[in-house]
């Protein structure tokens, strides 16, 4: 669906990406990882056209971004990390927006607003910057584009909302859409996402399904010296008591994915990490 | 041609367009109307008997116009240089030129309409509060010199938009269709000037406009005194539009042309220029 073909990109004399070739495809949640400066806002923007590749072909359906075709826009919905709605309610929201993307569900729409307790009688003005973000990421999940993407969207929430946020994207799953978010908070994806991506200054450095990543990697407590010995990342956590990766060749019921460890291990035990996930 | 052009996608970009700047624009109905208003109590309370003259009252309605128009259009664009603004307005799917022909849409006849519309409600009460001073004073000096005033009492009209296109007055009058014409272009120029310098400028964009507008003239003021003092172009070379004694006679359609050309020309080109820009934003 996606397709990213020998991609360079730079701001001025600082080269972003490099050669970068990568395929996305709908049915999936992405989560996008990496540090700061790594370039993950850029591939978000890269994605929706609104900057443009020095080189190489980038490839969205029968679409080339950079054309900003209005079929293509329709079907494409961006959530920024700053944002901006009009002065307006929620209903003219609706009346005067939603009609751009043809595939807007007013059902979803008002479960999501209901869910997220966004206080529809106001206008965005009179709203908190945590309501607005639930306003524009409930709009964005009803436009149903085909594809979603994400720019820290729990930036700004409370843990309360945090939660909302959760159980609203549960909810999402849609074959025919792609849906990628990039986010520093890993916690706040673990129990959503179906493919990891992680980017660093060479480009991307892991990007594999969430169900191959548990059947390879066991995430655990352990305090066994040998398991720590053989372990591909440790970290202590309290009372001798250390949290680690282990490589494993059997699936293990339970074994649930600890995101934050994983870009961790990935970032400082990319080549061993890379190995055990071939 | 659906790519570039749908009707009912304008549309929808033309009302939500609204919806989202109906209250700045109100308020900036609001100020010109005020400002407006308020220069036309000063004028009568300066000199009310004269304040309606109908070369004023042109010349009015193009300063006003010209000067709101490039205030409005010298902002017009700047979403494009805020990041969050800039983004919704790109990724919101119109096409470019949409969302160009909703730019001018709003910049050239709606605000053309709005401000002659301000421009009346003010105007008639004016017209008429200049004639009743005009007609008190012309009641006392008749009064006083009756046998010398013995003409009849003229009072002002209020000016036409739609001006006779036979319509002859002294050819420096305000009151002709061709100075109304000349105006109504370099304003249309000046508004895309100013149009393009808010897709430009990221920060103070309309100072910037004004200060680049500046650094432009000077630049062909400098340039035109070089090239006449150095005599790459002989002088008195032109025709008759410009000089009264030519050395050489060129036909009368070249210059109107050349004129033409400074008047309309450059706006057509601002205007391209803006559209392009527009098309090739990176945010």
């Amino acid at each position: 669906m996606i397709q990213l073909h020998q991609v360079c990109f730079s701001y001025g004399n600082k080269k972003v990406y490099d050669s970068f070739t990568m395929s996305l495809h709908k049915g999936s949640i992405y989560g996008l990882l990496g540090k700061n400066g790594t370039g993950k806002s850029t591939f978000l923007k890269l994605l929706a056209g609104l900057i443009f590749p020095d080189k190489g072909t980038i490839t969205i359906g029968l679409f080339n971004p950079k054309n900003r075709h209005p079929d293509f826009l329709k079907d494409i919905y961006l959530i920024p990390e700053e944002f901006n709605l009009p002065d307006v309610k929620i209903d003219a929201l609706l009346k005067y927006y939603a009609p751009f993307y043809p595939k807007f569900d007013k059902m979803k729409f008002d479960y999501y607003i209901k869910e997220f307790e966004v206080p529809i009688q106001h206008s965005f003005s009179q709203m908190s910057l945590g309501q607005k973000k639930k306003a524009i990421i409930s709009f964005g999940l009803s436009c149903n584009t085909s594809l979603l993407l994400m720019d820290e969207p729990t930036n700004g929430l409370d843990i309360i909302s945090k939660a909302q946020f959760k159980q609203v994207m549960k909810h999402t799953h849609n074959p025919e859409q792609c849906i990628i978010v990039s986010t520093h908070q890993a916690k706040d994806l673990e129990s959503l996402i179906t493919r990891v991506c992680i980017i660093d200054e060479q480009g991307m450095i892991l990007d594999k399904n969430v169900e191959d990543i548990i059947h390879k990697l066991q995430f655990k407590f352990s305090q066994d010296p040998e398991e720590i010995e053989r372990a591909a990342y440790v970290e202590e956590y309290m009372n001798n008591t250390k949290t680690i990766i282990l490589p494993i060749d059997t699936p293990i019921l339970d074994n649930k994915l600890d995101l934050e460890m994983l870009f961790k291990a990935v970032v400082t035990n990319k080549q061993f990490i890379q190995q055990h996930l071939q | 041609m659906q790519a570039y052009f749908n009707f009912s996608r304008f549309k929808k970009l033309v009302f939500s367009h609204w919806t989202e700047y109906k209250k700045r624009y109100m308020l900036f109905i609001l100020a010109l109307f005020g400002i407006m208003l308020f220069g036309a109590i000063c004028l009568l309370l300066i000199d009310g008997k004269y304040a309606a003259d109908e070369e004023l009252q042109y010349a009015l309605f193009h300063f006003c116009w010209i000067t709101s128009a490039c205030i409005f259009s010298g902002t017009f664009l700047s979403n494009l240089n805020d990041k969050s603004k800039g983004i919704t307005y790109i990724l919101l799917p119109t096409s470019i030129f949409e969302k160009f022909l909703c730019t001018l849409l709003y910049t050239i006849p709606l605000f053309f309409i709005v401000f002659a519309l301000i421009f009346y409600i003010i105007d008639i009460p004016f017209v008429a509060i200049s004639n009743y001073i005009k007609y008190q004073d012309y009641l006392i000096s008749h009064s006083i010199n009756y046998v010398q005033y013995t003409n009849k009492f003229e009072p002002y009209k209020v000016i036409s938009l739609f001006i006779d296109v036979k319509h002859q007055s002294n050819s420096y009058s305000m009151t002709t269709y061709k100075a109304f014409l000349q105006f109504f272009f370099v304003g249309l120029s000046l508004q895309a000037y100013f149009l393009m310098g808010s897709a430009f400028f990221k920060k103070f964009a309309f100072v910037k406009t004004i200060l680049s507008a500046f650094v432009i003239m000077l630049f062909f003021t400098v340039y035109s005194f070089l090239m006449l003092k150095n005599n790459h172009v002989p002088e008195r070379i032109v025709d008759n539009y410009f000089n009264t004694n030519p050395v050489i006679d060129t036909y009368y359609w070249i210059c109107h042309a050349y004129v033409w050309y400074f008047k309309m020309g450059l706006g057509i080109l601002f205007y391209i220029i803006t559209f392009f820009h527009m098309k090739e934003k990176e945010i």
